[in-house]
């Protein structure tokens, strides 16, 4: 009797401490308020990043070879969040950095370039004029 | 997300006529479950053999492969059944409701897990991306996961998820990551449909079995929607509960789901070990030739992905003396571990007083499932003493994560044991009408045939 009562109560500890009542509270939320958080969610360091990418995926075609810029020093201290994500928005089109994993730049790779993608700041890039401008930053295509 | 809905439904009736030849005992929600995950693995598996073959993948090059294999799997499917032991059991007004909550927390999941494009950064930055980009190169994309600076992608890991992923896209045509969260549901769905049956089978009660289900919605449910730990953790966990049932006819479908689960996630080597030392700890060394395509089914990747130059960052130089400096000053990995906690502290402590209610059970009967769990958990101390990141950070962002991976068997065992300790119901006598030859379950554990 004792073991069948310890094992009622443990079986009950465990239901109520596996319980995830945001499962329930779910069926409450403002499903368009909760949509626009978690779509910011990922975008949350640099929230124009998202729009800009969006802009630069619109006006580009999906063969564009795109260099992506941004004016940080480090890898892991920002560049490696920009070109990430800029290289899941512009998924498909050759995404080239103008940066390694060690920080050291790398400008020869603009030779492959027909746009750079400059985010948060607007560079003067020989040989690339400003095609459009955002808030987020500036899209530089190739002089024909 | 119709679209990717009847995707899914599509791949889960092709699993269907995989899992009735893989698993002859497999009936109602086992038969449901492994359909799902079984049709999962095998539209992945299609989309990578036709990335091998070099054929550029399109929706209907990839229906039709996966209804051959259907098909093939029907003319394949031995005629009759295996014979087992019918029995019908009451299903009373508790059952209901525990199914009714089951379905409603697993609804709340749904909801959470769909309501926006996935936002997880790994989703982004690892599993979604690696899908996106198949997805637009229609194959694997060798020179995207070989460039240098995707080293933080994990390149090697293997790709079953992402595959998963573009199948939905190939599906709807394009790229919708509003709707890939339903992955994430399906997985939760299949493993909660497998322990459902399993459980019924073991505790010959509706009701407790029910009550395990309702209970482990959040252990089965990955908060970490678009990730691949959900995934592994349903065929994972689905394949050590089949071995555990003590019935040589599962041992095939089980070996399955062990290589899928080594397809979805780099810690499905070490799992395929673990469940191979503890079926000799737990004296059925007979089974483990049966093992073999726990290994077949990975073995592509892991072959491709070495000729490729695909290598994970475990095995990066100096893993011994990593190894070493780890073990001789343990601190900052007990310090980490210490510092983030794995799940709610109700949950664990009723772990903890339920194992020493069970204690007795744990020692004669569990001794697979519970050296699975303690190997596995052994090979994740293993891969953070040999890490090259720092430790801090990597116990941070993987701790609660590879314990999850873990937590649906152990909770299972426990659950089901304290049921059987609790007092399980009587069959009830067998008719015609509710027990057809198909339709039955098995005996307990102690006398199923070997």
């Amino acid at each position: 009797m004792r073991v069948r009562a310890w094992a009622f109560v443990a079986a009950l500890l465990i239901a109520l401490g596996a319980f995830e009542p945001f499962y329930l509270r779910v069926y409450r939320f403002d499903r368009a308020r909760t949509r626009a958080m978690l779509i910011a969610l990922p975008y949350r360091k640099s929230p124009s990043l998202r729009p800009f990418l969006q802009e630069i995926s619109k006006r580009t075609d999906r063969t564009d070879a795109i260099a992506i810029f941004a004016p940080l020093r480090h890898w892991e201290d920002g560049y490696e969040y920009v070109f990430g994500h800029a290289s899941y928005v512009l998924a498909g089109r050759p995404v080239i950095p103008l940066m390694d994993m060690q920080s050291r730049v790398h400008p020869e790779n603009l030779a492959e370039a027909k746009y750079v993608a400059a985010y948060g700041g607007e560079p003067s890039v020989p040989g690339f004029v400003p095609v459009w401008r955002g808030d987020g930053g500036v899209l530089l295509q190739r002089k024909r | 997300m119709i679209v990717e809905i009847v995707a899914l439904l599509f791949a889960t009736l092709t699993g269907w006529t995989v899992a009735r030849r893989a698993d002859p005992t497999a009936r109602g929600a086992l038969l449901a479950g492994e359909s799902i995950l079984l049709g999962m693995a095998l539209a992945s598996g299609v989309l990578l053999l036709f990335s091998f073959a070099g054929v550029p993948w399109s929706a209907l090059g990839i229906a039709t492969s996966m209804a051959a294999v259907a098909i093939a799997a029907i003319v394949w499917h031995r005629r009759g059944g295996a014979d087992i032991p019918a029995y019908a059991f009451p299903y009373r007004p508790a059952t209901a409701a525990l199914d009714v909550a089951t379905l409603v927390i697993l609804g709340g999941y749904a909801l959470f897990a769909t309501m926006a494009p996935l936002w997880e950064f790994d989703y982004i930055g690892d599993f979604g991306l690696k899908g996106r980009w198949f997805f637009e190169a229609r194959g694997i994309d060798w020179n995207f996961l070989s460039s240098p600076v995707r080293l933080n992608i994990h390149p090697d890991y293997p790709p079953l998820l992402p595959l998963a992923f573009d199948f939905l896209a190939l599906a709807r045509g394009h790229w919708n990551d509003g709707a890939h969260g339903l992955l994430n549901v399906a997985w939760a769905l299949a493993l909660l449909l497998v322990i459902r049956r399993l459980a019924l089978e073991e505790t010959r009660s509706h009701t407790a079995a029910a009550f395990v289900a309702a209970a482990m919605v959040p252990i089965c449910a990955s908060p970490w929607v678009g990730l691949a730990d959900g995934a592994f953790a349903a065929f994972g966990t689905a394949a050590v509960l089949l071995l555990r049932s003590d019935d040589a006819r599962r041992v095939t479908a089980a070996a399955i789901l062990l290589g899928c689960a080594a397809s979805t996630k780099n810690e499905g080597i070490a799992l395929i070990v673990a469940v191979a030392i503890a079926l000799v700890y737990a004296r059925r060394p007979q089974w483990l030739p049966r093992l073999w395509p726990a290994l077949a089914i990975p073995l592509p990747w892991w072959i491709l992905r070495g000729s490729h130059h695909l290598h994970s960052d475990l095995a990066a130089s100096g893993v011994f003396a990593r190894l070493a400096a780890h073990l001789a000053d343990p601190t900052p990995l007990l310090a980490a571990i210490a510092r983030y906690p794995v799940g709610k502290p109700l949950f664990w402590l009723g772990i903890a007083v339920a194992l020493i209610v069970i204690r007795r059970a744990v020692v004669e009967r569990e001794r697979f499932a519970i050296a699975v769990v303690v190997l596995q958990f052994a090979a994740y101390i293993a891969a953070y003493l040999i890490s090259p990141h720092d430790l801090l950070w990597q116990v941070k962002w993987s701790w609660e994560r590879i314990v999850s991976h873990l937590t649906p068997i152990l909770t299972y065992v426990v659950l089901v044991n304290l049921c059987t300790s609790i007092g399980t119901e009587a069959p009830l006598p067998q008719t015609p009408a509710s027990a057809p030859r198909e339709s039955s379950a098995v005996p307990t554990t102690s006398a199923r045939a070997t």
